[in-house]
């Protein structure tokens, strides 16, 4: 299997790594070696030999002064200098700082003490000279007794030292030679892991350029074989499995990456109705071409006839990868004859932004250029939308349920664009966050919401104003922004609403915490979302005193068993005391059971108002105080 | 009896007199030669220093240990900065030679701030040649603690009978 090479790889990487990690320890330990002998040699000199010496040397210069003496070559006061040289080396040798050393010799403090005590013996006999001339041969052999053994001692200290300081010389010999052999060790192992890094990244290079040629090359052989078949007019079906979701594996190095899909090629060659051709197409895209049918649901036959094929594990490194695939499919169009865009459609077709439906095949159709189209343009414009503040605020009023009182009014926001029309707020909103502008534009819809609602405000105090918000997105300068926008309107207090969108169970602490900060200044939070979540978050009270009950929720409960719900809910909803608020109330019978079983909630929907721009909203206001007068 | 008198006295003088002599001989005995060439091409020089002349010098007095004794000593002397300035001695590699002839090179430029001393006296005592004399060249070594490394004990020569002054 191709797969064993890169296991052979990574062993190369592990056999580098031993051999840097084994090359270092020795090259530590030889250096440390190294240095101890070497400190060694030099404190161990020639010191007991060399005091040995001069003891020697002096007591031969005392002879020949002797000799001299007796020659009448020398005075007596010379003589007795040089006796008093040669008896400062007991003192030295005995006693003082060479004793140490002089220990170490065998026998050597016998002999110099005896040698003294001859020393200090002829004293007398030197003061007595001249009159004691006769004794002078007599100490010249008392001395010369010495001279034998002293000289026999020197050169065995001699010898015995130096014999050992070549012992530790060639040991330190031994050592370099370690030293140098472990550093070489050390230099070739980094060459290596170099060299390999290098050869990596050159086959890396060379693998993603060979990529792209083979995607090249391969499509245009696909075309080939696509206008070879629209020219029999025979009907055919190209898919485009997108593979790209193998990148994911962070392991994965390149090679591995190409191993791998060489492997799905294989099984994709493999499947149960073998395909006309199967074609890797570049950027992890492969396009198998088939005959086409009419038959419902056969692109799922396919498809899954993909997935299970491509659900074979990727082994490597006693691991198993596999990959999720995009599946995506165009039909040859049986009027056109030369130049097939099948294989561009069946790619557009699993280009736009994920769906829920994540398993299940694209197929194209014209709707998808338009729809990429759109996308595309809707994306360029943006920036320069938000720059121009060319979107729309609308409202919708929220009223009581029992007196039908409006009470406050839900902002939302939308593009009115020249060519695309309405683009309305869930795909504006995630249009700028994908374009990283959410926050902006949260900010700037605010601030032109609360301008709109301080005006209304003057006819009606008691009108709040609801913004709608993800919790996910709170951070903490868009709590300073909110904040100051709120505070530089003079907007803190009931008169405002913060709709807070609950999608995760589980809060980031950061967002809990922002959460607590914009309660305690004063803003009220609505809780939006699934319902078990609202309690939840409502229950452990650290998120809002109102719950919003979605517009999908509200058209259940005229459903069967919707009345037992609601009995259920609303018991839940006064032990927490808390309130409702009900979106998309779209009808009377809604509206009916809402007052029965939840009479102080807020209700909102198409039953009492759509959403309304600025003026129709004032429009609306108007004639609800005219109906109140 | 008056003979014996006087020639007592005349023998006590006579003794006393030679006893001076030999102190006076001991004091102008040569205990140091100092060395070298003159400015180049000039011929050598040789000065020949008695105690009687080192004692003419600026006397310093210290106590201090080293690797020789037990106990700290009190050492005495000129100072070998004095020395070498009253002769003119302005280079500063000096070779210093023992009795026997073991010699040392020493740069004295490197060791002058430490104000070594050719010390003559240990603990008050006359420094003879049994115990280090008659000169031994030596270093306040309890005041700078640098001075036990060992390149600066190897200056420390006892015995000292000659300075040649190199070039």
């Amino acid at each position: 299997m191709a797969y064993n090479v890169r296991r052979y790889r990574h062993r190369w990487f592990w056999g580098l790594f031993l051999a840097l990690t084994f090359s270092l320890a020795g090259l530590i330990g030889s250096a440390f070696r190294y240095q101890q002998s070497y400190r060694l040699i030099h404190e161990h000199s020639l010191s007991s030999a060399w005091a040995l010496v001069q003891l020697q040397e002096e007591h031969r210069r005392f002879i020949n002064t002797l000799r001299l003496y007796q020659l009448q070559g020398v005075n007596k006061q010379q003589l007795l200098f040089r006796y008093n040289i040669f008896w400062s080396r007991f003192p030295v040798l005995l006693s003082g700082s060479e004793t140490e050393r002089l220990d170490q010799v065998p026998g050597a403090r016998a002999l110099i003490s005896d040698m003294f005590a001859e020393v200090q013996r002829i004293e007398p006999m030197l003061d007595a000279l001249p009159d004691s001339s006769v004794e002078i041969p007599n100490v010249l052999g008392w001395m010369e007794n010495f001279s034998t053994p002293i000289n026999v001692m020197v050169n065995r200290e001699f010898h015995r030292q130096s014999h050992q300081q070549l012992n530790m010389v060639t040991r330190l010999r031994h050592e370099y030679l370690w030293f140098a052999i472990t550093w070489a060790l050390l230099a070739l192992s980094v060459l290596l892991l170099m060299l390999l890094l290098v050869a990596l990244y050159r086959q890396n290079r060379w693998l993603n350029h060979h990529d792209s040629i083979t995607g090249l090359s391969n499509r245009e052989t696909l075309e080939q074989v696509m206008a070879d078949l629209a020219e029999l007019h025979q009907p055919y079906a190209i898919f485009v499995v997108d593979v790209s979701s193998l990148l994911w594996s962070e392991r994965l190095h390149q090679p591995l990456i190409h191993n791998w899909l060489k492997f799905i090629a294989d099984n994709l060659t493999q499947l149960e109705t073998s395909p006309l051709e199967v074609s890797y197409i570049g950027r992890y895209q492969f396009a198998l071409l088939t005959h086409s049918s009419d038959e419902s649901e056969w692109h799922e036959l396919w498809a899954k006839m993909i997935r299970k094929q491509l659900a074979i594990p990727y082994h490597f490194a006693g691991e198993d990868y596999a990959v999720i695939p995009k599946i995506g499919v165009a039909h040859s169009d049986p009027k056109q004859e030369s130049s097939p865009l099948e294989l561009a459609q069946a790619e557009l077709s699993i280009s736009p932004r994920p769906t829920r439906e994540k398993q299940s095949v694209a197929v194209y159709h014209e709707q998808l250029v338009r729809q990429v189209v759109r996308e595309r343009e809707l994306q360029t414009e943006f920036s320069t939308a938000l720059l121009q503040q060319q979107f729309e605020l609308r409202y919708q009023p929220v009223v009581r349920s029992d007196s039908l009182r409006p009470v406050a009014l839900q902002a939302q926001v939308r593009w009115v664009h020249d060519k695309w029309g309405w683009i309305e707020a869930d795909e504006l909103a995630a249009m700028a966050t994908s374009l990283g502008e959410a926050e902006t534009l949260l900010v700037q819809t605010l601030k032109a919401s609360l301008k709109d609602h301080k005006i209304w405000q003057q006819s009606d105090g008691q009108l709040a104003l609801m913004f709608p918000i993800p919790a996910e997105m709170l951070n903490e300068s868009l709590c300073l922004q909110i904040m100051m926008a709120l505070r530089s309107e003079r907007m803190l207090g009931p008169s405002f609403m913060l709709i807070l969108s609950l999608n995760q169970r589980v809060l980031p602490q950061k967002v809990q915490s922002f959460i607590q900060q914009l309660r305690s200044s004063g803003v009220h939070i609505v809780v939006d979302g699934p319902l078990e979540l609202s309690l939840e978050r409502v229950s452990m009270r650290y998120s809002g005193e109102f719950i919003k009950l979605s517009a999908a929720l509200v058209a259940s409960l005229t459903q069967a068993g919707g009345e037992a719900y609601l009995e259920a809910f609303s018991r839940c909803l006064s032990a927490m005391r808390c309130l409702v608020m009900c979106d998309g109330v779209a009808s009377q019978e809604q509206l009916q059971l809402l007052r029965e079983y939840l009479p102080d909630s807020y209700v909102s929907g198409s039953a009492f108002s759509p959403y309304l721009g600025r003026v129709a909203m004032e429009n609306y206001l108007h004639r609800q105080y005219q109906q109140v007068v | 009896m008056k003979y014996l008198w006087k020639w007592g006295t005349t023998l006590i003088g006579v003794l006393l007199l030679t006893q001076m002599a030999w102190a006076q001989a001991d004091d102008s005995s040569v205990i140091l030669t100092i060395s070298g060439l003159k400015t180049p091409y000039q011929g050598k020089y040789r000065v020949k220093l008695t105690r009687a002349d080192l004692l003419k010098l600026p006397q310093q007095t210290f106590t201090t240990a080293n690797p020789w004794v037990d106990q700290p000593h009190q050492y005495r002397g000129p100072l070998l900065a004095d020395v070498l300035k009253k002769y003119g001695i302005t280079s500063t590699r000096l070779v210093l030679v023992a009795l026997n002839d073991y010699r040392i090179t020493m740069d004295f430029s490197s060791v002058e701030r430490f104000e070594p001393i050719l010390a003559w006296s240990d603990n008050g005592e006359t420094m003879t040649v049994r115990n280090h004399g008659p000169l031994w060249l030596m270093f306040p070594i309890d005041r700078f603690s640098e001075l036990e490394q060992p390149v600066y004990n190897s200056y420390m020569i006892w015995q000292l009978r000659r300075i040649i002054v190199a070039n």
